[in-house]
This record gives structure tokens, C-alpha cells and sequence, in this order.
């Protein structure tokens, strides 16, 4: 009698053991099917789109291709526009991870921006620098980015403090302070506004001096090997914030649970003042690379171009991984680089007006379909890990 | 500065944000949070510009805007119930969706003639002195706005399917085992709320700022904010859109009338001061504290009017056990 159940329950410990690796590679399948689920459907979206507006898809595929991919100088180009992209969203890692909805960072690059350019106004473009600093090439894009920082770091800090002090959601907050900064920002360079150069009727500041660009990278005129090193290294801490270090722990625990987090000893609300102003940071990096690149050296009334918007897409695309991240920004910014290509494509070839917005759409449209479609799988295929009765029979076994 | 045309202009440009704000504190009231509220109107005030401008038809175009705020409404709700998916996450990509696809859509007719809602004084009552011209001298969109405080205030507070709204957003668990089929109710209301959204849109296109000028975005965030200063209440609600309206068109008209030198830029980022600081005066404990200050007479009146707190459920998913 007891030999037999002995005997059955290691035939079930063996059959378990053997359906273990097998199983997880099963478990895995919705978890990477459900993406790519979701991809293919915004893509067919996409597709259709076209189908109505008189466009074939392989054209645009290959309009897409030619304008951000094929030549080397398309691929600078079209790196010119992820590096800031991609930082903005390393930031958005931090404050995503902690559970903050870090809508204001759009503001928070528009400040950065605005503080490279101001430090810029100081030291390369006034007679007279303050405490008499004569600054060289280097140390002048050193002060900017330092001062585009602290203005993102700042900004960030606002919203933040309102939401620790005043009880406002950092989403309220943020998106008053995006739209505080961006009419900032137009005041500042338009009718007369105190950047705006005296008799110009652009609204942006005069170009910078050539003390103040950033070199761009061999003959590519949009690029800069300082915002790709910076890009790199920005990564590098964030992947050790995240992965190494106990302030990461920190931050996850807080985005399960921050009450559990905080009943834990973790600080909360100075965790939330640190990340969101880390956000900040990187952020105003992002806003001072568009101001300083080889190719724009000026504040124009849009220096963040809805990039910041973007950043939001590509970090919930990735689902606050670190590691996915820059491989996301990568993918929306062939796209947002492509639009353009596709509109004139469309326009000169086929005589099709197709408003470059159609990218834009795509972008959304892929999020909101990869949200959804992890939302069926949660729904329909729950993780293995959730299911209770596994839990019990591994409980049983013991 | 002419005071009745001012009132009037109010009463007129925060038609939308009032039926925003209503709509939107139906769908939290039931609790659930619709953060598409920025893009939603942008998307139905292009629908209902586009409508028009192809069928000429205005009430087409009003039920179309309708349809696109509910069919908004219905994702958000759709992806908490059925999918348990995060409220904010789904709200705030389709936020962004919904302006790209306004602006996408909506090229063809940017910037081209639409058709306005016909005026429609109401006889007798608009040749009150003051009150006439304030109230009583507009289209039906901007009537509809006026009434529709007064109904949502009855409605949730005065009537039974009203109880049961306030139910399952503050006590679902409760609402359920009294019989209410919350998720059902949860819908229902959900999309009632995107309906009115839709109609803000195309208050916005075919009456308030007439056509498609891609200018909208902003206006569905204030709405949202105005839910939280109103403390989830209808007057309250209505109170804080005219309160932002009514700032925003004193400061243009101060600006335009040169008694003060304000750069424009200013006055835009004055709505964003304002929301600011109503919500920390609405969540923190200021409020609170200017009630130990009022006579003792009104006390219970003040305290009923400052004190409220959100919906109990609001933003969580409701299952059954």
C-alpha cells in the first residue's frame, strides 16, 4: 500500500520534473506572442490606413527605409534624433519603475532647452561672463549641458514637490508645467521676447557662436559624437541604477506597492523627489542635445518637437526595460525620422498626399495595441506564477 | 469693458468645458477614470467639423462627435473590466492617439469654412435686462451646458439609478451584494460620459472655436483638473470651469484693453497657474481650515459645500468573488 503511493508520487515528481522546462518554454509563448500579436495588428492598422488614402504599404516601407536607413548619412541623421530620445527615455525608466507618471517630462526637456541656451546667452554670447570666466570650447558645452540638466532636475523637482507637499498627482502637475514651460519658451523667442534677436521676426534666438556647437561627427551634419557618448553613458547608469543598485530595489517596491514600500523603511517621498528630479535630469540633457546640435545651434519655439510625448510611448512600450529601451526608441525614432520621407514620397511619386502625422498615429497606435494585447494575455493566459493550484500541488509535495 | 457681453462670452467658451467636466464626473462618480478626455475632444471636435462639412447636416454632426467620445469611452472601460488593464496606462495612450489621429484625419478640413450651430434666443426671457443676453441668447449646444448641471445634480443626487451610480464608485462591493450589476453599470455610465465628451468636441468645432484649427489641446486636461477642484461635485464642477474661463477672458480683455502691459505668453500660462493651485487648495487641508473662520450660523452649509472626498473605488477594478 505504501510502496504504491510512494511509487506514484515519484512518477509525478519525475513526469513534473521532466514537464518543467518544457512547460516554461510554453509559459513563455504568450509572453512573447502577445507583442508581437500586438504589433502585427497596429501594423495591419497602419496598413489599411494606406489602403483608404490610395498608398501601398511596400511603398511606404520602402520610403521609410530611404529616409532613415539605407545611406550612412540617412543613419546619422536618423541617430541625431534617437540620442535625445533615447535619454529622455532612461529617465522615464526611473520614474515609470517607482510607479510616477512623469507626464511633465515634455516641460522638463523644453527647461533643459532653455537652460543650455541661457548658459549659452552667458558665457559664449555676452561681452562680459559672469565672475569674468573666459570659457573655452569644451568647458562652454560642459556649463550647458550642466545647466540644462540642473533646469530639467528643477522642473522635475516642481512637480514632484507638489505632488509630496500639495497633494496635486504628478499628472496634473506635469501637464500644467508642460504647458508653463512650452509658453515659456515661446515668450522668450517671440514678438520681441527677450531672446529673440532685436528686428528678427523668427521666433527662435540667433544662431549660438561657433564656441558653442557641439562638433558634429566626421562629415555628418546633424550628428555629434558628444550626445552619443553621453546617450552611452546615461544608459550605463541607469542599467546599474536599475540592476545593481538597493536604490533600484527601492524604486521597484515602490512601484508595486508604496505604502508596503514605505511601511518597509523605504523613503518614499524623498524616492519620489530623487527620481523624478533624475528624470529631470536626463531630460534636460535630451532638450540640450536639440538646442546644441551641429545642425539646429539655436532655442526655437519648439525645441522638444513632442519628443518628450514620445518618450512616454516608447517607455511604456518597453515596459520601464531598462534593456529594452533603447531598442524601442531606436524603432519610433526610424519612424518619426520616416514620416517625413513618406509624405514627400508619397507626394512627388504617386501623387498621394499623406500627412506625415500617419507615423505619429502608428507610433500610438502600436502602444495602445501591445497595452491591449498584454491585457488579453494576462486576462486569457495568465502567468504560470499566478495560478494558485500550482502553488497548492507544489505546496502538497513538500 | 462691457460686463454683459464678458459674462456672455463665458457662459459661451466654457459651454465645452462644463460638459466635459460633467461627463467626466459621471464616469469617475461610477469609477472609473478616463484620461482621454484631452484627445477625445480633439478627435470628436474634428469629427463633428468633418461631418458637417460633408453632409451639412449639424445634429449628424453632433451624434457622430457622440459616438467617437463613447467609442473612446468604451477602450478605457473595455481594457479595465475586461482586461484589468491600468486606467491611467489606457487613458493616456489613447490620449495621445486621439490628438495624431485628430491631426491626421482631420488635415482635409484644417482650416476650412465649417458651419455654426444657428442661434436660438429664447422669446421673452431674452429681453431680461443682464440675465437675457447672459443666458438666454444662445445656440442649443451653450443651453445644453446650462441644463446639463442642473440634470446631473438632480440625477445623482435626487434619484434612485443615482444612488447606485455613487454606489459603485464608492462601495462596489456593498452595491453588488444590495443586486447591482456593477461591471454592467460601470459601462453604461463610462460611455454616457465619453457621449458628453464627444459633445464638448463638437461644442468646441460648431459653436465655441468654429472649425478645425488643430488649437484644442489643453482644453480636455483642464477638464479633468476642474473634476478634481470640484471635488466630484456637479456645481462645484461647473463653478471651477466658469471660475478658469472667466480669469482666462478677463485677462485677455485687461491685456487687449491695455490697462496693463502683460505679454500674451502670460496670460496663456494663467489657466496652468490657476489649475495648480486650485488642486492644492482643493486637496490640501486650506479649505478645511476656512471653515473654522465662517459664522457659526452657515458652518454646516460651508462644511457641506468645501468638504468631499473622491469616489472610494476610484480607478480599481471591481470582481466578484
Amino acid at each position: 500500500m505504501s510502496t504504491t503511493t510512494e511509487q506514484s508520487t515519484s512518477t509525478a515528481k519525475t513526469s513534473a520534473r521532466f514537464a518543467g522546462p518544457l512547460d516554461h518554454l510554453i509559459d513563455l509563448l504568450p509572453t512573447i506572442l502577445a507583442p508581437l500579436a500586438g504589433v502585427v495588428v497596429a501594423l495591419v492598422i497602419a496598413v489599411l490606413i494606406l489602403q483608404w488614402q490610395g498608398g501601398a504599404a511596400k511603398d511606404a516601407w520602402t520610403y521609410l527605409y530611404e529616409g532613415t536607413l539605407e545611406s550612412a548619412v540617412k543613419r546619422a541623421d536618423m541617430t541625431a534624433y534617437w540620442m535625445p530620445l533615447a535619454i529622455t527615455s532612461f529617465g522615464l525608466v526611473l520614474t515609470f519603475t517607482a510607479g510616477l507618471w512623469n507626464i511633465g517630462v515634455e516641460g522638463q526637456l523644453i527647461m533643459g532647452a532653455i537652460g543650455a541656451t541661457w548658459a549659452v546667452r552667458l558665457f559664449a554670447e555676452s561681452d562680459s561672463p559672469p565672475l569674468g570666466l573666459e570659457m573655452g570650447h569644451t568647458a562652454i558645452l560642459v556649463t550647458c549641458f550642466v545647466f540644462a540638466a540642473i533646469s530639467g532636475a528643477l522642473w522635475a523637482t516642481i512637480a514632484a514637490s507638489l505632488k509630496t507637499r500639495g497633494g496635486v498627482n504628478e499628472i496634473f502637475g506635469g501637464v500644467a508645467l508642460n504647458f508653463i514651460a512650452q509658453t515659456f519658451n515661446m515668450y522668450l523667442v517671440s514678438n520681441g521676447g527677450p531672446w529673440q534677436p532685436i528686428g528678427s521676426r523668427a521666433t527662435e534666438t540667433a544662431r549660438f557662436p561657433e564656441i558653442a556647437r557641439l562638433t558634429p561627427l566626421q562629415d555628418y551634419r546633424r550628428l555629434s559624437a558628444t550626445t552619443i557618448y553621453v546617450t552611452i553613458g546615461a544608459f550605463i547608469v541607469v542599467l546599474l541604477i536599475m540592476y545593481v543598485s538597493h536604490w533600484g530595489l527601492q524604486l521597484r517596491a515602490m512601484g508595486k506597492n508604496r505604502r508596503s514600500a514605505f511601511l518597509l523603511g523605504v523613503r518614499t517621498e524623498r524616492n519620489i523627489v530623487l527620481s523624478m528630479a533624475a528624470c529631470g535630469t536626463l531630460a534636460g540633457l535630451g532638450g540640450a542635445f536639440r538646442v546644441l546640435a551641429p545642425d539646429v545651434v539655436k532655442l526655437t519655439a519648439t525645441p522638444s518637437g513632442g519628443l518628450g510625448f514620445l518618450a512616454i510611448l516608447v517607455a511604456l512600450l518597453a515596459a520601464s526595460s531598462a534593456i529594452l529601451t533603447p531598442f524601442v526608441s531606436l524603432v519610433f525614432a526610424v519612424l518619426s525620422k520616416g514620416g517625413q520621407n513618406i509624405e514627400s514620397g508619397f507626394l512627388w511619386d504617386h501623387d498621394v498626399s499623406l500627412d506625415r502625422s500617419l507615423v505619429r498615429v502608428l507610433e500610438s497606435t502600436l502602444v495602445l495595441m501591445v497595452v491591449l494585447a498584454f491585457g488579453v494575455r494576462n486576462r486569457f493566459f495568465p502567468p504560470r506564477s499566478v495560478q494558485p493550484d500550482d502553488d497548492e500541488e507544489e505546496i502538497a509535495r513538500t | 469693458m462691457d460686463v454683459t457681453s464678458t459674462l456672455r462670452g463665458i457662459v459661451r467658451s466654457a459651454a465645452p468645458i462644463v460638459i466635459a467636466g460633467e461627463g467626466e464626473l459621471i464616469t469617475e462618480r461610477a469609477g472609473v477614470i478616463n484620461l482621454s478626455l484631452d484627445g477625445s475632444i480633439m478627435l470628436s471636435a474634428m469629427t463633428a467639423h468633418a461631418v458637417v462639412r460633408e453632409t451639412g447636416s449639424l445634429p449628424q454632426a453632433v451624434l457622430a462627435a457622440m459616438a467617437v467620445g463613447a467609442a473612446i469611452a468604451f477602450i478605457v472601460v473595455f481594457s479595465s473590466i475586461a482586461l484589468k488593464l491600468n486606467q491611467v496606462a489606457v487613458g493616456f495612450v489613447l490620449t495621445i492617439l486621439c490628438a495624431d489621429l485628430a491631426i491626421f484625419l482631420g488635415k482635409p478640413h484644417f482650416n476650412k469654412p465649417g458651419k455654426e450651430m444657428p442661434a436660438a434666443p429664447i422669446p421673452i426671457l431674452e429681453d431680461i435686462p443682464l440675465i437675457g443676453p447672459v443666458l438666454f441668447k444662445h445656440n442649443l449646444l451653450i443651453y445644453f451646458s446650462l441644463v446639463l448641471i442642473v440634470l446631473v445634480w438632480f440625477y445623482i443626487y435626487r434619484t434612485r439609478p443615482g444612488l447606485t451610480l455613487r454606489s459603485i464608485g464608492d462601495q462596489p462591493e456593498a452595491a453588488f451584494v444590495r443586486g447591482t450589476r456593477v461591471q454592467f453599470w460601470r459601462y453604461v455610465y463610462t460611455l454616457a460620459g465619453g457621449a458628453l465628451v464627444g459633445l464638448a468636441g463638437a461644442t468646441y468645432s460648431l459653436s465655441v472655436k468654429l472649425g478645425w484649427k488643430e488649437d484644442l489641446s489643453g482644453e480636455g486636461w483642464i477638464a479633468l483638473a476642474i473634476v478634481i477642484f470640484g471635488l466630484w461635485m456637479p456645481w462645484r464642477v461647473a463653478l471651477g470651469a466658469y471660475l478658469i474661463v472667466g480669469l482666462r477672458s478677463v485677462a485677455i480683455d485687461l491685456q487687449d484693453s491695455e490697462v496693463i502691459d502683460l505679454p500674451a505668453q502670460i496670460v496663456n500660462m494663467l489657466p496652468w497657474f490657476l489649475m495648480i493651485i486650485t488642486l492644492m487648495l482643493a486637496t490640501s487641508g486650506v479649505l478645511e481650515k476656512m471653515v473654522r473662520f465662517t459664522p457659526d450660523r452657515f458652518k454646516p452649509t460651508v462644511r457641506r459645500f468645501l468638504r468631499a472626498a473622491p469616489p472610494r473605488a476610484l480607478g480599481t477594478t471591481f470582481e466578484k468573488h
